[in-house]
């Protein structure tokens, strides 16, 4: 055995085994061909890229959490990506600009982040998300179903109960607070204060707004009930007019996806750092952490690039998913005796065995060494046979 | 799957704070109509949690520093607990929906009266005892001042008597035990009460009951206040 201090890994840092390495492997490729199935085309950007198109545009939010490295060819700062959004969009500003809009894409891949939190340990871990970029106007409704819907869809493909899907408005706290005139440090101690639904602080703070901003921090929960009472809330009109496309919203989603629970939390903020209109996360009750997050946004690559797309999408988290999702399908495994011919073990792979062959003839019993290799069956003389 | 160790549980667990602040939490426990079963006063019990009224709802008491660490990573939904645990963790996964309006206190810089009388402005250095390291350090680096903090669990004020450092930051309900050991109060970091916390996930993911326990608990503070 070699020492113990030899496979130490760095904090956040695992090596995925048997079975969970195919698990994982598994469940990304049915969320992708899941995106696949609804018109989504793949892109696959580097691992690494230069600092400052990872962390522009979108990338800000993961600014803080990118690994950063010296480039020796370049002499230029790299990052390692954090968040794959920011990738897909610079691929759609620049290099597929040309293609017709709107544009569905989708991605997998590993991200890497400079800390973990408490309830995502893993500084490395799997992206799979779908996005959907340039439907502008009329469009952008339609655009933000689609995308949800494919998301529960997906979700729905593994075998994950108890799912939760809860909205947003990314926008509303900033808008309401500038609307509101406070001091810049007032601002940000209420915007923290209404993130953690501090009510005591907001009370010390808001000087006379109090009645509208615990209203609002209280208005959370199952989404219709939400929706009435901040409709019985007197808002300024401002905010209450992406309430019409939450109310319908919550009816598409019900009507194609009856069993998933629609909540609304309208000051939810978190992870939604570049988001417009609305947001959503999805979660299920069985996992401890969100299992991906998603909204409308403006895709902008670039400077010069102030006017962007309108977009819509999501991203999964394997680590998540991976505590919630169902087992991938088994499939038989069968152990070959080491005289079994290279045709016989094709025919039986081709018939979906995993074929396991003895390398060589040492006497040993056959039955024994399949139960070793957790084989239920056993192959020899041309039959096979089951082990009990 | 993987990692999930999942013991069947209550549908919702409630971490309550042993010791001190636990006698001033239970009259608003019951007033949100949660009594717990009798073996839970039974100071000779080994268990560690316990049923309630409510066969939902269980109740694990912890010591008041773990309250809301067993809330963060939801392990307990709901928990009850001083706002300056809440602070000095500041664990992203936690609501603080209800100040419960009790166990009044704040956390404060003091030290022996000549040290407390020399201005510190222009050090860039400082040693100091206590319980909440990160809020010691964000408050003396508002100043500009590097907080090196010596971490004890108790007996805070014996530290600038025998010499381990010359500051102490401590929770100050009445002032008497810094008086008592010679120390005098110099500046108020934070006031606090204890608040009601919320796991986040559970927040989205159980909505209903939270919703209704958030409100038992509002209610329940407004009477005691109405009543005062």
């Amino acid at each position: 055995m070699s020492p113990v201090k030899a496979a130490l890994l760095p904090a956040g840092f695992e090596d995925m085994l048997p079975p969970i390495a195919k698990q994982e492997s598994w469940l990304i490729g049915q969320l992708l061909n899941s995106f696949d199935s609804y018109g989504y085309q793949r892109v696959k950007p580097p691992l690494l890229e230069f600092e400052q198109s990872l962390v522009s545009g979108t990338g800000v939010a993961v600014a803080e959490q990118t690994f950063r490295l010296m480039d020796p060819v370049s002499q230029r700062m790299l990052g390692v990506r954090a968040d794959m959004t920011a990738q897909i969009a610079r691929i759609a500003r620049t290099r597929l600009d040309a293609l017709a809009r709107p544009l569905r894409i989708s991605y997998s891949g590993q991200v890497v982040r400079v800390q973990g939190n408490q309830i995502r340990p893993n500084r490395q871990f799997s992206q799979a998300g779908a996005e959907l970029i340039g439907a502008e106007g009329n469009s952008r409704f339609p655009a933000l179903t689609e995308t949800i819907d494919l998301a529960l869809t997906a979700l729905k493909r593994l075998g994950i109960d108890k799912m939760s899907i809860d909205l947003t408005l990314p926008k509303l706290t900033s808008y309401l607070l500038s609307e509101l005139d406070y001091s810049e440090e007032v601002r940000v101690q209420l915007i923290k204060a209404l993130d953690q639904k501090d009510t005591a602080e907001i009370n010390r703070l808001a000087g006379g707004n109090q009645e509208l901003l615990i209203g609002l921090v209280q208005a959370a929960g199952p989404a219709e009930l939400v929706l009435q009472k901040l409709n019985a809330m007197s808002l300024p009109k401002s905010i209450t007019q992406d309430f019409g496309n939450i109310a319908e919203l919550i009816s598409v989603i019900q009507a194609a996806h009856h069993e998933v629970t629609v909540t609304l939390d309208p000051v939810e903020q978190r992870g939604f750092q570049y988001h417009e209109g609305i947001g959503f996360t999805f979660y299920s009750g069985s996992a401890g952490a969100e299992l991906g997050t998603g909204g409308e946004y403006r895709v902008h690559y670039g400077e010069e690039d102030d006017r962007g797309e309108a977009a819509s999408g999501f991203t999964f988290y394997s680590d998540a998913l991976l505590e919630v999702a169902q087992a991938d399908p088994p499939v038989r495994s069968i152990y070959l005796a080491a005289n079994t011919k290279a045709e016989e073990a094709l025919t039986l792979r081709a018939d979906g065995w995993i074929t396991i062959k003895q390398l060589e003839n040492d006497d040993s019993d056959l039955r024994t060494l399949a139960q070793k290799f957790n084989c239920g069956f056993v192959f020899a003389n041309g039959e096979i046979k089951a082990l009990d | 799957m993987s990692g999930s160790s999942s013991i069947r549980r209550k549908h919702l667990t409630i971490a309550l704070p042993k010791g001190r602040l636990l006698q001033s939490v239970l009259p608003i426990l019951q007033k949100a109509g949660l009594t717990p079963e009798d073996e839970f006063f039974d100071s000779k019990s080994r268990r560690l949690e316990f049923d309630t009224s409510d066969p939902n709802v269980g109740l694990i008491p912890v010591k008041p520093f773990d309250v809301a660490t067993f809330v963060a990573f939801g392990s307990a939904d709901l928990g009850l607990v001083g706002a300056d645990v809440i602070h000095e963790f500041g664990y992203e996964e936690i609501y603080i929906p209800v100040d419960l309006g009790l166990g009044h206190c704040r956390l404060s810089v003091a030290a022996t009266p000549e040290v407390a009388d020399q201005p510190i402005g222009h050090l860039s250095h400082l040693r100091i005892a206590t319980k909440y390291p990160n809020l010691t350090r964000n408050f003396f680096a508002q100043k500009g001042i590097q907080a090196e903090c010596v971490k004890l669990n108790g007996a805070i004020e014996l530290a600038p008597k025998l010499g381990l450092c010359p500051y102490i930051v401590d929770i100050v309900t009445t002032g008497n035990t810094l008086k008592a050991n010679g120390l005098v109060e110099m500046e108020t970091i934070l006031e606090a009460t204890s608040r009601l916390i919320v796991n986040r996930n559970s927040f989205k993911t159980k909505s209903d009951s939270i919703n209704h326990w958030i409100t038992a608990f509002r209610e329940a503070v407004d009477d005691k206040a109405d009543a005062a």
